[in-house]
């Protein structure tokens, strides 16, 4: 495995986690589209219930 | 007290999503009355089946009520529902009243809203609309109840509108 050069280990420890931000903002697109989805889709299409 | 700006992204993410949820739930639980049901009223369990009952095997299922609406009437108990097939038009309020008359049973109708316990002693209410036809859908119990529980159905019709 290659390694780390001190560069990049203080790019990766300062530096801004894009990732994981990248993953936050998939994470809640995919879990609102999908609540969305079987609310509006799937839930109200079966008639309303009270 | 410090809190990682990673972690306030997370914080205002987990509070972003529960805000949309609760907010489309509410919306269309004011706007649009759609809810879970929920009735409390009494009945007793004994007497269900006597003349005069609500229950009573004569004012069993179906009914058109002046509105053009629908109430239907059902009794749940070891090991059917009574009675066993019924035919609702679709697009059209259909107001279900269940009673138990031994346990606690369930009920639930794949592929629609209308899913809710049938507890023993409370008449269970559920107002629903059926958006399409269908034909034999069965109607299970869905709380288990006994041996016979696995064999406990009736069947529901959803018929065109001007059919029925």
């Amino acid at each position: 495995m290659q390694k780390v050069t001190s560069e990049e280990e203080e790019k990766i420890l300062h530096g801004k986690p894009v990732g994981t931000f990248a993953l936050l903002l998939a994470f809640m697109a995919l879990f609102v589209g999908g609540w969305l989805y079987m609310y509006f889709f799937m839930f109200l299409e079966h008639g309303p219930v009270s | 007290m410090h809190v990682d700006q990673t972690e306030k992204k997370w914080l205002y993410i987990s509070l972003f999503v529960t805000a949309v949820m609760i907010g489309v739930l509410t919306l269309f639980a004011v706007g649009s009355n759609i809810h879970p049901p929920s009735n409390v009223e009494t009945i007793n369990s004994d007497t269900l089946h006597l003349e005069g009952s609500e229950f009573a095997e004569d004012n069993l299922g179906v009914k058109k009520m002046p509105d053009g609406s629908y109430e239907v009437r059902m009794v749940a108990a070891r090991y059917g529902f009574y009675p066993q097939k019924i035919k609702v038009p679709a697009n059209t309020p259909v107001k279900f009243r269940f009673a138990s008359a031994d346990v606690l049973h369930g009920i639930h109708v794949p592929f629609t809203n209308l899913s809710t316990m049938v507890v023993p002693g409370y008449v269970s209410e559920v107002n629903t609309e059926f958006p399409k036809e269908s034909v034999d859908t069965p109607m299970f119990c869905n709380e288990y109840c006994g041996l016979g529980h696995d064999h406990m159905w009736s069947k529901l019709t959803v018929v065109a509108k001007e059919a029925k």
